[in-house]
């Protein structure tokens, strides 16, 4: 290969041809795009002569001005989102000419990404992807995009991890996909790859949630980092849900791909866009605790010491006390957008601030964007992108605990006549029955994260060849995201558990630097050799490279209680760091036939420094078509495409994975090495996933709805287990790549306008997806993720990859038995969301349902309030035993899981808006330079149905994004509650 | 016309794809944050070598916390009430103790990690090139007697469950279980060689031990820490001329029945030192770990009236009273009063009590009961037993130890199942249970479905 291309003299051809100039014989065309009824102008349509790569973008006014066009008959392709792509034919001495364009409200003839750098029409379409537009992303103010999601993308569940400001999110994108593995979706910007990495924050010093470590980030309710991304910079956001779609990832894709273009400058006067938002928000449910109704029953569990504290008619509602903040919380942006044929601009800048429902915790999001599209030739143009942004939040200490001081763990185990407010001289009483008194961690302890962020995106398109047959284009894409993440934890010595390891005052510093840089090298080839017949091939390189590293310093026994470090007698150094390199190679064509018939093949070869063999390219074909019958029963059935898709694609092995390493450590000042616990294999290569997807889209009623079937079988195999290996080998387990596991699912999307009148309008979308997962092959023995006496994973051949197994105590002669039972599955039945949008006049109403059937859920929390002998129900009697029904299950939780693990099956109604399109007659009478303003009022996560018994169905804290994905999903415990959020905005055009 | 500026295109493609300098070769990427087994494989350097004892060393201790804590409570010397953890009794004072169930690893899985490391130094010993033949016997003599220490801590744990002793190379290869007794005889040769290995050391190991070795830190007397060790072994399987064998050229001594003269003996460490550990028994509140409240009002009374010397230095009732899932003390253990008070591996004054056990099955009562004389007096302030005391023994022998080696290393425990006494330890409610031993693991009967081991059962207790 290097031979054949290594020809340095071709380089300057290549070059040369750029600054080639045209054929000699040109026009120009000038025109006006307006919309068919409203005759309304209709900006930032997309013009393009056939056959060359001339084109432009219509004004503000609908205007357009086409250059240098051949001077003989020519065919205008005009695309706009929202209306179908439309062809005029020009004749040769036509100089001026008004299109009139019919809203799509269907979409139809929207571009969705296939390739690297090429796309494809919805209508054509091989695969099911879904497209979340960025007017649909912000319909209610979210803390991170993926809550924005929620509902809205038909085979995804996305859950929240924790209430906590911020966000923390999890999403699987058709079922599981990865046992060990993450199940994270790739995230692209603009054609960039950008870091969606958790980074805990030290709170494990404080918590020893898990070991004495300063960080585990699994247990520290860490943000993912896609949150730091701005909403109301998306255009829209691309969702290639499997592999047959997004095969052209390769191997980082087996999560799926959400690719976010963000809105671009058009051509014009500025244009600002402003949007004022307030808000605030609740708790959304209360645990309630126990009644002691006598000083006998606090002592039985208290200790007699309870006794002097205890107070009949002191009935205290800590979970209000704790949780009941009453935030003030705003979301402002600001946009506009701008500049000549050569130069557009899209600037914004927004700033989100977020108070949670518990005192000082707080999230706040400030981000500035620039985009600016150059036309630096006639054949050369180049786009680029900036995002800064900031992003600080201070979450409390929630979640798991083993040291007595996370706040919702200890708030399990407070009897609610026990006063533990602040006196009134400002001191704090002691907690003499738990060593924290919560309320008094709610105002003293400091969880401080800081963020900055930059990235960069780039986009050089150069035009080497522009013939009526063939076009040859060459598309760079390069970018960095840089994220520098700070962590201050400070625990004041004067905070009650802090003296508990006799040593008062605990700080920690974590200083992260994550840079992921990314190189796409795309040549891009249109062949038209007939005007029914169209070949798109492409060629590229893709580079990527990826930094984290970490540094902590911790301290205890805090000299005058200061901040710093160096103030601790007590100090722990903590560095990690990571880096991995990624090649890929990728080639694709993409035939589409009388508009009718598409045919997809390509391929990608992967390498990557992660790999046990580095050297060695891994490929992931894919190959897809589709049909499309027009006019089929018109009226009825207006058009049917039926498709099939077939792709690869894979989950790298994790950093440093394919070592066995030397455990480092000091003994008494000695160094250390231990043979590590995990045996590493030198072959360890990428999972691999092979999906086949086939589909049925119709369009029906005069195009007033769409619907869309998908079925979809993927196979996986080289699943990286970690075999348990027994213990007497001297290591715990053994990475490799062994297992295969079988996903099966079906998505059901349909979009539907049964009423468009310009007095009313009606617009449903209803989507569903399911998926079953089933371990076709494991070549171990069956194991566990977790362990059975709170419930675990059983990773088994022939049965499903999230089935949850735990104790449970059956008869048996002579006595009772505990035995290990299957108790239901983690993996929800299926999801649904049903988003309806009515308007009358300028007033319109939407709302939002989120329901998911199925999937279970440990219910960490309530189990605690009964373990402290503290849940509201405590004291009712258990019919079958005679027994306190909190007793009951205190005393047999560990023989019988599933008291503790519920079904989590819920209905949300997870976003509301009743929006005012105020009259632009009213809105001109004010201010004459605006063009348009809105007022809405809106809320989301105000209510949900579910049998679920405590905070939030969806809650899953241990880690956003957190590995392994199997188990890691289906544990809840002192979580920071979920809310309700209300918001008030006004948005203004001008 | 076409193809030509195509292959151009692509030239300038790869050209550009190069000139991003990583393109035309793949990168090889170490782990940044962990050294890896290959430096231990061929002839590694002796720095490896010694780093790698003290890697021994670490693990030994990081099952130390494990001994005194999960057997303590089992034994009813100490109980675990912290608020946010309540299977420390749901599990462990009332069970049953389940194979996957909380608290059964008991260093199961830290033993055999041990052995691993322990296992790969002796593989490769004999070629480092900067060792001498005596320093070579030196790091496998001191290696012998870590590994055996960690057979023999998991004989205390499963006890008639028997255990696996081969750690084959490759990690695939089970290892089979052997019966508990087959495994004392393995684990006392093993001691055996290791003293050959020690005797043939010459006069300095060539690896630096840490300060709780002064004293026992060169082949000649560490070789006596090693017959300490093998006597204690000895005890446990009752035979008992062996144990006084090996007690012989151990470092037992009835010179000084001071604080100091009982405690000589090798420690654990600790150290508040970044990547060291401190003491997991500490718990100065205390907010989890307290005394069973019996420990104080059974110790036995000095002439004065006042408790043995040994319970009320031992613990105090505290002003913290710890109550969860129904029982509750404020009896707080002091035996650590730091976060980097050292925790004994064995000690002077178990030898002493060991001999006299030995003498007890001997028949020897008068050196047994000089020998419990010795402590008791010394350490307890107690009125020493008559020289024709005729009362049973063994209840003397168990006081003592109870109260000598309280919160060490579990021995009431594995003392009251040797003597089958189990039934005298105190149950704080009537749901609780005595175990008389542990499953074992989960993890090792899952990979051993074919043959199922016979501890991969659920003990009730009694």
């Amino acid at each position: 290969m290097t031979r054949v291309f290594a020809r340095g003299g071709l380089l300057a051809a290549a070059l040369a041809l750029l600054a080639a100039p045209l054929a000699a014989q040109t026009r120009t065309i000038t025109g006006k795009v307006l919309e068919e009824g409203s005759r309304a102008p209709i900006a930032a349509a997309q013009l393009q002569v056939t056959g060359t790569a001339l084109g432009a973008l219509s004004r503000d006014d609908g205007s357009f001005t086409l250059v240098n066009v051949p001077a003989r008959e020519v065919v205008l392709m005009v695309r706009r989102l929202g209306y179908p792509m439309t062809r005029i034919t020009v004749g040769a001495s036509q100089s001026s000419l008004e299109i009139v364009l019919k809203k799509d409200v269907l979409n139809l003839d929207q571009v969705v990404v296939t390739g690297q750098a090429t796309g494809i029409s919805r209508r054509n379409l091989a695969n099911d992807v879904a497209t979340v537009s960025g007017a649909d992303v912000n319909k209610v103010s979210a803390q991170s995009i993926e809550n924005a999601f929620q509902g809205k993308i038909a085979g995804a569940q996305i859950s929240q991890s924790t209430g906590a400001p911020g966000g923390g999110n999890r999403i699987r994108i058709r079922g599981i996909s990865s046992i060990l593995g993450s199940a994270q979706p790739l995230y692209v910007i603009d054609g960039v790859i950008v870091s969606d990495v958790s980074i805990g924050a030290g709170t494990n010093k404080v918590t020893r949630a898990a070991g004495s470590g300063i960080s585990v980030g699994n247990q520290e309710n860490p943000v993912n980092r896609i949150a730091d991304l701005n909403p109301n910079d998306i255009e829209n956001v691309d969702i290639l849900k499997g592999s047959a779609a997004a095969a052209i990832y390769g191997s980082k894709a087996s999560g799926g791909v959400i690719i976010i273009t963000t809105k671009r400058g058009r051509a014009g006067k500025p244009k600002f866009s402003m949007r004022l938002g307030g808000g605030t928000s609740e708790l959304a449910y209360r645990n309630g605790s126990r009644t002691f109704n006598s000083v006998a029953d606090a002592v039985t569990v208290f200790g007699a010491g309870i006794t002097p504290f205890y107070d009949a008619t002191r009935v205290l509602d800590y979970e209000s006390l704790a949780y009941g903040n009453t935030p003030m919380n705003s979301d402002v942006s600001l946009n506009v957008s701008g500049g000549s044929e050569d130069t557009k601009y899209f600037m914004s800048i927004s700033r989100r601030n977020e108070e949670g429902i518990v005192e000082n915790t707080f999230a706040r999001k400030t981000s500035a964007r620039i985009n600016v599209d150059q036309r630096i030739s006639k054949r050369l143009n180049l786009q680029v992108g900036n995002e800064i942004l900031n992003n600080a939040n201070d979450r409390g200490l929630f979640g798991n605990d083993n040291a007595g001081n996370s706040i919702a763990y200890t708030l399990t185990k407070i009897p609610s006549f026990l006063d533990l407010r602040r006196r009134p001289d400002g001191t704090w009483p002691v907690n003499q029955f738990y060593p924290s008194n919560p309320l008094q961690t709610i105002d003293q302890f400091k969880n401080g994260e800081n963020v900055w962020r930059n990235i960069t995106t780039s986009r050089l398109t150069a035009d080497l060849l522009a013939s009526d047959k063939n076009t040859l284009q060459f598309i760079a894409y390069g970018g960095v995201d840089l994220l520098n993440q700070s962590n201050l934890i400070y625990s004041p010595p004067t905070l009650q558990f802090e003296p508990v390891d006799g040593l008062p005052g605990t700080s920690a510093n974590s200083k992260t630097t994550n840079i992921q840089r990314n190189l796409n090298l795309n040549l891009v080839h249109g062949w038209t050799p007939q005007s029914s017949l169209k070949i798109t091939t492409q060629l590229g390189t893709q580079f990527e490279e990826r930094d984290l590293n970490q540094t902590r310093a911790s301290a205890q026994n805090l000299l005058g209680g200061l901040e710093v470090v160096t103030s601790g007698t007590v100090r722990d150094v903590d560095e990690s760091r990571l880096r991995v390199e990624d090649f890929g190679v990728f080639a694709q064509t993409e035939m589409l036939w009388r508009d009718k018939l598409l045919f997809t093949a390509g391929a990608r070869a992967d390498r990557s420094s992660n790999n046990g063999d580095v050297a060695k390219f891994f490929l992931f074909p894919k190959a897809a078509t589709s049909y499309r019958f027009a006019d089929l029963a018109p009226g009825l059935v207006d058009e049917a495409k039926i498709r099939l898709a077939y792709g690869e694609t894979g989950n790298q092995p994790l950093y440093g994975q394919k070592f066995t390493n030397l455990d480092l450590s000091s003994v008494g000042g000695l160094g250390a090495f231990r043979v590590g616990s995990v045996r590493a294999s030198s072959d360890l290569r990428p999972e691999r996933q092979r999906e086949i997807e086939a589909g049925l889209d119709l369009n029906v009623f005069r195009n007033r709805g769409t619907f869309a079937v998908t079925g979809f079988r993927r196979n996986i195999s080289d699943l990286l287990i970690t075999r348990t290996l027994a213990p007497t080998s001297g290591f715990n387990s053994e990475t490799s790549n062994g297992a295969e596991m079988q996903v099966t699912g079906a998505e059901v999307s349909i979009n539907a306008f049964p009423i468009q009148t310009p007095t009313w309008s009606w617009n449903a979308r209803l989507n569903w997806g399911t998926s079953r997962s089933k371990v076709t092959s494991l070549p171990v023995a069956p194991f566990l993720l977790g362990t059975l006496q709170t419930g675990a994973v059983r990773i088994e051949q022939g049965k499903s990859a999230t089935q949850i197994f735990g104790n449970d105590t059956l008869p048996q002669s002579g006595g009772r038995i505990v035995v290990p039972v299957l108790m239901g599955d983690g993996n929800p039945l299926w999801s649904a969301g049903l988003g309806n949008e009515v308007r009358f006049k300028s007033v319109s109403l939407y709302a939002l349902l989120d329901q998911q059937k199925g999937g279970m859920l440990a219910n960490g929390t309530w189990r605690h309030y009964d373990l402290g002998q503290n849940s509201r129900d405590y004291d009712d009697i258990d019919a079958a035993s005679g027994r306190k029904l909190g007793d009951v299950r205190r005393t047999s939780y560990l023989q019988v899981t599933r008291i503790f693990y519920q079904d989590a099956s819920y209905v949300k109604l997870r976003e509301v808006t009743l929006t005012w399109d105020i009259p632009q007659k009213w809105v001109a009478k004010t201010w004459s330079g605006a063009s348009g303003a809105k007022l809405s009022l809106s809320g989301r996560n105000l209510y949900w149905w579910t049998k679920f018994r405590g905070g939030d169905p969806e809650a899953q804290n241990f880690g956003a994004g957190g590995v392994p994905d199997a188990i890691q999903r289906n544990r809840e415990l002192a979580a920071y509650p979920a809310s309700r959020s209300y918001w008030l905005n006004f948005s203004l055009d001008f | 016309m076409t193809t030509s500026r195509h292959r151009q295109a692509r030239t300038l493609l790869f050209v550009a794809a190069c000139a991003s300098a990583v393109a035309c070769s793949a990168a090889d990427i170490a782990n940044f944050n962990s050294p890896n087994t290959s430096q231990l494989e061929g002839a590694p350097n002796a720095a490896t070598v010694n780093t790698t004892i003290g890697g021994v060393l670490a693990a030994s201790r990081a099952g130390a916390g494990t001994w005194a804590s999960t057997l303590g409570i089992f034994g009813r010397e100490i109980m675990n009430l912290d608020g946010a953890e309540p299977r420390n009794v749901l599990a462990l004072l009332i069970g049953p103790l389940e194979p996957g169930g909380f608290g059964t690893d008991v260093g199961w899985s830290n033993s055999y990690r041990n052995l691993r490391t322990a296992y790969t130094i002796l593989d490769v010993v004999d070629a480092v090139p900067d060792y001498t033949a005596a320093q070579k016997s030196g790091v496998k003599g001191f290696v012998k007697t870590f590994m055996a220490l960690e057979y023999m801590n998991q004989l205390r744990v499963r006890d008639t469950f028997g255990l696996v002793f081969e750690v084959p190379k490759d990690p695939t290869v089970q290892g089979a279980f052997i019966t508990r007794d087959d495994a004392y005889t393995k684990t006392a040769a093993l001691f055996d060689e290791a003293r050959t290995d020690l005797a043939a050391a010459g006069t300095a190991f060539p690896f630096t031990l840490t300060t709780g070795f002064a004293g026992f830190n060169t082949p000649a007397n560490f070789l006596r820490v090693n017959r300490g060790l093998k006597a204690r072994l000895e005890v446990y399987r009752g035979r008992w001329a062996d144990a006084l064998t090996a007690l012989n050229e151990s470092f037992v001594s009835t010179t000084a029945g001071t604080t100091a003269g009982f405690a000589t003996g090798v420690y654990h460490v600790y150290s508040t030192a970044s990547g060291d550990a401190v003491n997991p028994l500490f718990d100065p509140a205390p907010r989890a770990i307290v005394a069973v409240p019996e420990f104080l009002t059974e110790a036995r009374l000095r002439t004065d009236g006042s408790r043995d010397l040994r319970a009320t230095a031992k613990a105090v009732v505290g002003t913290v009273n710890l109550a969860t899932q129904g029982i509750s003390s404020n009896v707080r253990p002091i035996v650590y009063p730091t976060n980097v008070t050292s925790v004994p591996i064995i000690r002077n004054e178990e030898l002493i009590l060991l001999r006299a056990e030995a003498n007890i099955g001997l028949g020897n009562r008068a050196a047994a009961i000089a020998d419990l004389n010795f402590v008791r007096t010394n350490a307890g302030g107690l009125p020493a037993l008559a020289s024709d005391f005729s009362g049973d023994l063994v209840t003397e022998l168990l006081y003592d130890r109870r109260y000598s080696l309280f919160f060490e290393y579990g021995h009431r425990w594995v003392d009251s199942r040797r003597y089958n006494r189990l039934g005298d330890l105190r149950k704080q409610l009537p749901s609780h249970r005595v175990f008389p031993l542990v499953p074992i693991p989960v993890d090792e009967c899952n990979q051993r479905l074919a043959a199922s081991p016979k501890g991969c059962v659920n003990v009730l207790g009694g």
